[in-house]
């Protein structure tokens, strides 16, 4: 481990010194320095590895450049000892609002907000706001935006079957049109004259269902009961394309078929839906709905039952509370980390980038959530979360939740650096 | 030669170079009997262009320069409505007009810094680079007595609207026509709704880019232009040298013994037109830029680090700062340092506090002690931003004339609460005549600066003081005492 974080290091700075040592100099203009930032001796909750504990998490320029115990850190690098901590992928809230602002939300996101702060303190570190994902860079707007075009709605409900007919021959045509199309590639090799698909098929045709097709979109759609998702399993699975169903109350009723069909899952696990006693199928809620879609292989993403965040107390199922969402489904028999998964990298995974966020991966993001216990407990509050390299929540030197001693412990001093500084200190 | 012109001095600064030596001089002439005409005739035609000097000398109670310590029993030589001398047992003409203001405090004029006082309600957005509020102002229609009452002797209007209204410009609030315009002051640019904003001043600077990009490439083309006649002329004359140096051996072959004599009368004449060929590339054509947009001309001097106009963002909370400098980063690398925050008592400034002093900015704001967002925690942001390295200006929480009256107490408070109080009376002189861009001419009680002033009749800080003149370029233009 030593020899190798020490060659990424040498090779980091052999990278950066390169082109000053160079003849380059006076062409380029100066790189700015590398930012490097590092939390040691936490307890590494890596997600998608193991857990390791008290290794050094080197990040440079906001993405984790090593992990390991002989890491060694630049002298320049910002140092957080989180000791006695858990560090965790900062969780991804697949819905929200408030937390960043609307489209396009580089322009609109308020970086000091109050949203923005509780969020944090809930752990959350990349938020959805309409159809893009974002991060809660506090204070600052650099690689503030993850991904945009996130999903094409669709509508495929029970409720409306003629829109349902009208989709199914809109990915009908666009099938045949690829179709089509594919066997023009293949003639064209024998013969260079021939003839590309009529123009005519391509008129009207639905491009959210060509693009759902050509695998360039992740389709997401709303689906609570039993009917729905198996209907839209089927049709994912016969055309072939990427799907979010949200809501998936019933998701236990139709776990097989959604997996089958490789359907994605949002679900809400405090949700409440009595059985309709009229029905002699199963339906309603169930609190072993994760366990189940868990068990049965369909990836899911767990969100609270409301996705802003309440700004007026702490108490409700909001944003704040998206480990609480998760844990509650561990008493639905749900794994403690598949639960934790479900708000980090299942939830990346939803939003189509694992690539950037949602496990601790060297490459990625440094988007942490240190914590003081484990994720799941009651007892557990967020101390820092780092958003791409930078401390944006620290709880002790934010006044909202500074005070607060878990457990009535209020003999815990406060801390040193108490916040907000008045005028004729320091 | 001096001694005997005592009656009238020069406008020449030598004469006034040492206070020192002034002094002395008065002493010498003002002898008993001698008369110091204000106005006197001119004495000859070599002195035609000597300036009259009429003097005026302020005896104050007490006088606050801004400039300097405070001066109990302080006095004001103007000269020409121009502050020449400032001090204690000052020596002057005897003919000088002597203001005696012996229970009144004089400090230099107020300066409203942002106003749209009875301007109607006209306001327009997009890029307006190259509008003024001159053009919708018009002097005879305001009523300044309320600003003269609160002792404003200037006032800045400025174009309302969002994105980029224009440019807003500077008025002494009473005087001579000749002296009340005080010019240009700062392009307003608005970061009140950065998802609206952004979008406008990102538009903005493309084209000012552009615009730049335009000029350099015509002076590149210029350049070459003037390269290839150079060389092009390098050419002709190396020719007209070889040419010139076969026509020399063929004249000297033809001068030979049976020359013709009329043949020379020729070359000289040839000559002259070479003369007039060579003289005639020489003059250096002069590059003309191509013109420039003027609704983004400010973009483009602030782009190229020109001095013109002062930029003034406008901002409504602590994310605005990074949504500005998200935009402006495209553009320059000197970050922006000219604001306007308008607040509400709950605005989260504090968060931006000591990027702000960082970079030195001057921050217009109104004088609230507000709280901390979500907290009961009193803030005294005016006070924060001082002791954080900005320049402050104040300017009254609205306009109108109770608030025009209510700026100096609720600058007492803001001392009170930690502003100190250089900084507080600053922040509505001389702090407001610099991000006006007029502090060479205002702001203090200084030697050079014009005297525009106001008397009050106690400490400007204490709540029963009150206004009792108002002077502007050296005349008294209100006096309470004499208000209906």
């Amino acid at each position: 481990m030593r020899r190798r974080s020490a060659v990424f290091i040498f090779a980091a700075a052999l990278l950066t010194a390169g082109p000053s040592a160079g003849r380059a100099e006076d062409s380029k203009p100066k790189q700015p320095e590398a930012r490097y930032f590092a939390v040691t001796k936490a307890t590494v909750h890596t997600v998608t590895g193991p857990v390791i504990h008290g290794p050094t998490v080197l990040c440079k320029d906001g993405k984790i450049a090593a992990i390991g115990h002989d890491v060694a850190i630049p002298d320049d690098a910002e140092v957080l000892d989180a000791e006695g901590f858990h560090l965790y992928p900062g969780l991804v809230a697949v819905r929200s609002s408030g937390l960043v602002g609307n489209e396009p939300p580089e322009d609109n996101t308020n970086v000091y907000s109050l949203s923005m702060t509780l969020g944090l303190a809930g752990g959350v570190t990349t938020a959805v706001a309409n159809d893009t994902a974002a991060k809660l860079s506090f204070g600052t707007l650099e690689d503030h935006v993850v991904k945009r075009n996130l999903f094409a709605a669709i509508s495929y409900t029970t409720r409306d079957p003629n829109g349902r007919r009208t989709f199914r021959q809109a990915l009908e045509q666009a099938r045949r049109f690829l179709r089509d199309l594919q066997a023009h590639e293949e003639k064209k090799k024998t013969d260079p004259a021939a003839k590309p698909p009529d123009a005519a098929s391509l008129k009207g045709l639905n491009q959210t269902a060509l693009k759902l097709l050509r695998h360039e979109v992740i389709g997401v759609a709303d689906a609570d009961t039993a009917q729905e998702l198996k209907d839209l399993a089927e049709l994912a699975e016969r055309y072939d394309f990427r799907l979010v169903v949200r809501g998936a109350r019933e998701g236990w009723v139709s776990a097989a078929a959604m997996a089958r069909a490789g359907l994605y899952a949002v679900i809400t696990p405090r949700t409440r839906r009595d059985r309709d006693e009229r029905s002699n199928h199963p339906n309603g809620s169930s609190i072993e709905n994760a366990r189940i879609l868990h068990e049965h292989g369909v990836p899911f993403a767990i969100v609270p039952g409301s996705t802003s965040i309440s700004t007026s107390g702490l108490a409700g199922r909001d944003l704040w509370q998206l480990a609480m969402e998760a844990a509650f489904a561990v008493r639905g028999g749900l794994p403690d980390d598949a639960a934790v998964r479900a708000i980090t990298i299942d939830a990346a995974r939803v939003l189509g980038i694992e690539h950037r966020v949602g496990s601790i991966e060297v490459g990625k993001d440094a988007d942490f959530a240190i914590v003081d216990g484990d994720l799941l407990h009651y007892m557990t509050l967020v101390r820092w979360t780092v958003v791409n390299g930078r401390v944006a929540y620290d709880k002790q030197k934010d006044s909202l939740l500074e005070h607060i001693r878990p457990g009535g412990d209020r003999d815990a001093p406060p801390p040193p650096d108490y916040w907000p500084r008045r005028l004729g200190e320091g | 030669m001096r001694l005997s012109a005592p009656f009238r001095l020069r406008s020449c600064r030598t004469l006034m170079a040492s206070a020192a030596w002034l002094g002395a001089m008065w002493l010498g002439i003002a002898s008993p009997g001698t008369a110091w005409p204000g106005t006197a005739s001119v004495a000859g035609a070599a002195e035609e262009e000597v300036e009259e000097e009429t003097f005026v000398v302020i005896k104050a109670g007490r006088v606050i320069p801004l400039c300097g310590p405070e001066l109990p029993r302080g006095e004001i030589v103007l000269v020409n409505g121009k502050i020449r001398l400032v001090g204690n047992d000052l020596d002057y003409p005897k003919t000088a007009r002597v203001i005696d203001a012996r229970g009144e405090v004089v400090m230099p004029g107020m300066i409203l810094p942002r106003t749209r006082w009875q301007l109607a309600n006209y306001s327009r957005s997009g890029v307006h680079g190259d509008r003024s509020v001159e053009q919708e102002l018009y002097l005879d229609q305001i009523d300044f007595e309320p600003m003269l009452a609160a002792g404003f002797t200037g006032a800045c209007f400025y174009p309302a609207g969002t994105g980029i209204p224009g440019v807003a410009a500077v008025y002494r609030t009473a005087g001579q026509q000749q002296h009340r315009e005080l010019g240009k002051a700062y392009v307003r640019i608005t970061m009140t709704s950065p998802g609206r904003d952004k979008k406008v001043l990102r538009g903005a600077i493309d084209k000012a880019k552009k615009e730049i990009e335009k000029v350099e490439k015509a002076r590149k083309e210029w350049e070459e232009k003037q390269k290839k006649a150079k060389e092009e002329e390098a050419k002709k004359e190396e020719a007209k040298k070889e040419s010139d140096e076969k026509e020399k051996q063929d004249s000297e072959k033809n001068t030979g013994p049976g020359a013709d004599p009329g043949a020379e009368q020729d070359p000289p004449e040839k000559k002259e037109q070479d003369d007039k060929n060579k003289a005639e590339p020489k003059q250096p054509e002069k590059f003309t830029p191509p013109k420039i947009d003027p609704a983004v001309q400010p973009l483009v001097d602030w782009i190229r680090d020109k001095k013109g106009p002062a930029l003034l963002f406008e901002l409504t909370q602590a994310s605005d700062l990074v949504h500005l400098d998200d935009v402006l980063k495209q553009a320059s690398e000197l970050p922006a340092t000219g604001f306007y925050l308008s607040a509400s008592y709950s605005s989260d400034y504090d968060r931006v506090v000591e990027d702000l002093g960082r970079r030195k900015a001057v921050v217009l704001l109104s004088p609230r002690i507000g709280r901390l967002p979500y907290t009961v925690v009193r803030y005294n942001l005016p006070g924060e931003l001082a002791a954080a390295g900005c320049t402050v200006v104040l300017l009254p929480l609205a306009d109108g004339d109770s608030q025009y009256q209510d700026l100096r107490t609720q600058l007492a408070d803001l001392v009170r609460a930690g502003l100190s109080r250089d900084d507080a009376l600053k922040a509505v002189t001389l702090h407001a005549a610099r991000v006006l861009g007029i502090d060479d001419r205002l702001g203090t009680v200084e030697k050079g600066k014009q005297a525009d002033l106001v008397f009050l009749d106690g400490d400007p800080l204490a709540p029963a003081t009150e206004v009792t003149r108002v002077m502007s370029v050296g005349e008294i233009v209100w006096e309470a005492s004499k208000q209906p």
